[in-house]
């Protein structure tokens, strides 16, 4: 159970930053400003 | 025997080769169809003194030798008409449900030879015997629906074109003398689609093994290509009064065919009209498996036609998940042509419509998820993932309600002052596009995810990689729809340009869910352990209307948006170039517009059960071999 809570969280972050990453690359292609409403 | 088989063989190549070159040689026919209209520029290298009058493209702003007459301005009395009491004294009320009869029937004889390509190359590609030859049955019954309706798609189109010479007579001449050669093309791809769908028919049999069944199957994907050229042709022609190319502001030919047919809004309709097709087909035939289902009066029946209910829907779900994406690059294409043509469709004049296609949107996917967990009564096993099914319920339900949530409310003055304005101040903001995105695109994960838990409902998973790949899918949904709602939430806070372009990672996110989700369990699926057979026809009756539902959504949602499409133009039959002149170039009220359009469902639903029913009636006597199998492979890691 321990384990499988472990590999979940694993999955999770990297997955987070899988995502984060799409957001701005994907944004970036288009020539825009991922942060740009965090500034 | 082997004389037969190798006359067969010489006959399938030369069919082959015949068709190859009908479908090499018609480019070369349109270049030199096209060349007849090129500007005779050696004449007017020969005598300078004859001066060419040049003119300015419209959209690709390039220069040209003017050619033709233009658009000639029509008045009131250039629109004959019968006088018949209103609304019929419309013209445009007779060609709207021709057209739409056509265009129903059109899309559903495009669509049904891809499912038979797509299901014959499966039935090819399946070792399971058994198997092999229940796919192929299925291909032939596709293909046997579609034959009738085939004939009554080109029956409506010759009364649509009639339709447009009596009726609209000084436009239709505009139109044909600009695209004269590809309406000559497309009369001649006409011929070739109809040889090929008939001899594809009628030769299945004959060409049904060996090297023969290859060539019958190679037949499918050209009768596809005629198909889909077909429609591009059609599609460049209203693209082109949508959005036209090719001319100078008073309408002159400027020489250039390629930018008469490329307009701006032309790729873009044909991608949604592709896609758009494969849903409505699957539906169609969904909705024949599910009638058959109903009327079936044994267990083999019963079995083989919810199988045909199951892949027709799949086959419909799966176009209806990349659907969304193709309309909103349509979109974003007309908000880049012209910003009034999409205030007017999102945010003005035809608005209230797309709120009208939110909902019928939204019961796509209830229906679509419903269909599914029902599917799961089939399966030993399936208990395990009932209680998920709440969850998955809830958030569709969540974001079905911020789908179909108005930017405005139609409301009395009293309520107006209640309110503070037309705006509600809490749901008010879920009427906007940053919210709607992450609605529907929560919507199409959710479908994923239930799709996911049927393939796996009545499977043991043996992969030593499982807790790995469990948490992959879990965590992958969890942190994709956290991320879909950060974006949604984020788009508030940005200025639009930025906003608009966050739909593009959104997007990518949901098609990351579909491929990798289920790319993960179909690979988990591998060596899964059966916890019992798929028990086909051994489904709900409820189950089957859910299939009529979808049916008969994706009927209503087709009249509503090529209604909307359409009459974005307003006054203009081509935009800002040929005025429409005609007594009735007004928008009608919504009420008015959906009653046509419901009329034009219950048409064309009427019509389907006729083809329905004069399909089946040379086959009374033939039993069609379907004995009981296991599970089609389609569904992905499921044999």
């Amino acid at each position: 159970m321990g384990k499988n809570i472990v590999i979940f969280a694993v999955c999770l972050v990297a997955w987070f930053f899988y995502y984060q990453g799409l957001d701005w690359f994907f944004m970036k292609i288009q020539g825009l400003d991922y942060f740009a409403g965090l500034r | 025997m082997v004389t037969i088989i190798k006359q067969r063989k010489q006959w399938a190549t030369f069919m082959l080769g015949m068709f190859l070159s009908i479908s090499v040689l018609l480019p070369f026919m349109a270049v030199a169809a096209l060349a007849d209209d090129a500007p005779p520029q050696a004449a007017a290298t020969a005598e300078p003194a004859a001066k060419v009058e040049m003119g300015k493209d419209v959209y690709y702003k390039t220069e040209g030798p003017v050619s033709g007459k233009g658009w000639q301005n029509t008045t009131a009395n250039d629109y004959p008409t019968y006088n018949l009491p209103f609304p019929f004294s419309e013209n445009r009320l007779l060609i709207w449900i021709i057209a739409q009869q056509h265009l129903y029937f059109g899309s559903f004889v495009l669509a049904v030879p891809i499912f038979c390509m797509v299901i014959e190359l499966v039935g090819l590609l399946t070792r399971d015997k058994v198997m092999a030859k229940k796919y192929d049955h299925l291909a032939y019954t596709f293909v046997k629906i579609s034959l009738t309706a085939y004939s009554v798609t080109a029956i409506l189109g010759g009364l649509l074109l009639f339709g447009f010479i009596t009726f609209y007579p000084m436009v239709f001449s505009y139109i044909a003398g600009l695209f004269k050669p590809v309406m000559h093309i497309y009369a001649l791809l006409f011929l070739a689609e109809s040889g090929t769908l008939y001899i594809y028919y009628y030769a299945w049999d004959k060409m049904s093994q060996g090297f023969a069944k290859w060539i019958h199957a190679t037949m499918g994907v050209l009768l596809n290509v005629f198909g889909t050229v077909l429609m591009m042709l059609a599609n460049s022609w209203l693209a082109f009064m949508m959005s036209p190319a090719g001319v100078d502001e008073k309408g002159h030919f400027l020489g250039n065919m390629a930018h008469l047919i490329h307009t701006a809004l032309w790729n873009p309709i044909n991608v949604h009209r592709i896609i758009g097709n494969m849903v409505f087909g699957g539906g169609v035939v969904g909705a024949f498996a599910a009638y058959k289902f109903l009327s079936a009066k044994t267990d083999e029946d019963k079995a083989y036609y919810d199988w045909m209910g199951y892949i027709s829907m799949f086959l419909a779900v799966a176009s209806l998940i990349p659907l969304p994406f193709a309309g909103y690059w349509l979109m974003r294409e007309v908000y880049g042509y012209r910003q009034q043509m999409g205030i007017t469709l999102m945010g003005g004049l035809l608005a209230w419509l797309f709120i009208i296609q939110a909902v019928l949107i939204g019961a796509l996917f209830f229906a679509a998820d419903y269909y599914l967990f029902a599917g799961m009564d089939r399966m030993k096993g399936a208990e395990r993932y009932a209680k998920s099914i709440k969850y998955v319920l809830f958030l569709t339900t969540a974001a079905f309600l911020v789908w179909l949530t108005p930017h405005t409310l139609i409301i009395t003055p009293q309520e107006l002052k209640a309110m503070g304005g037309q705006q509600h101040p809490v749901v008010g903001n879920f009427g906007v596009m940053s919210a709607k995105n992450g609605a529907v695109n929560t919507m199409i994960m959710t479908t994923i995810i239930a799709f996911i838990i049927y393939q796996r409902a009545n499977k043991q998973i043996t992969v030593k990689w499982a807790a790995w790949g469990n948490a992959s899918i879990a965590a992958m949904f969890t942190i994709a729809l956290l991320n879909n709602a950060w974006v949604a939430i984020y788009g508030y806070y940005i200025p639009a340009n930025v906003r608009v372009g966050l739909s593009v990672p959104q997007v990518m996110g949901t098609l990351t869910c579909l491929f990798v989700g289920c790319g993960i369990n179909i690979a988990m699926l591998r060596g899964a352990k059966d916890m019992g057979p798929v028990l086909w026809g051994k489904i709900s009756v409820r189950s089957q209307y859910a299939l009529f539902v979808l049916a008969v959504s994706f009927t209503w949602l087709m009249g509503l948006m090529g209604y909307i499409r359409s009459s974005v133009r307003l006054f203009w039959h081509v935009m800002e170039i040929g005025r429409d002149n005609s007594p009735w170039a007004l928008t009608h009220t919504i009420g008015f517009a959906a009653n046509v359009m419901t009329f034009n469902v219950v048409l064309f639903w009427t019509l389907t059960l006729f083809v329905f029913w004069l399909g089946e009636l040379g086959v009374k006597a033939v039993k069609p071999a379907h004995a009981p199998v296991p599970q089609p492979a389609i569904a992905g890691g499921s044999k």
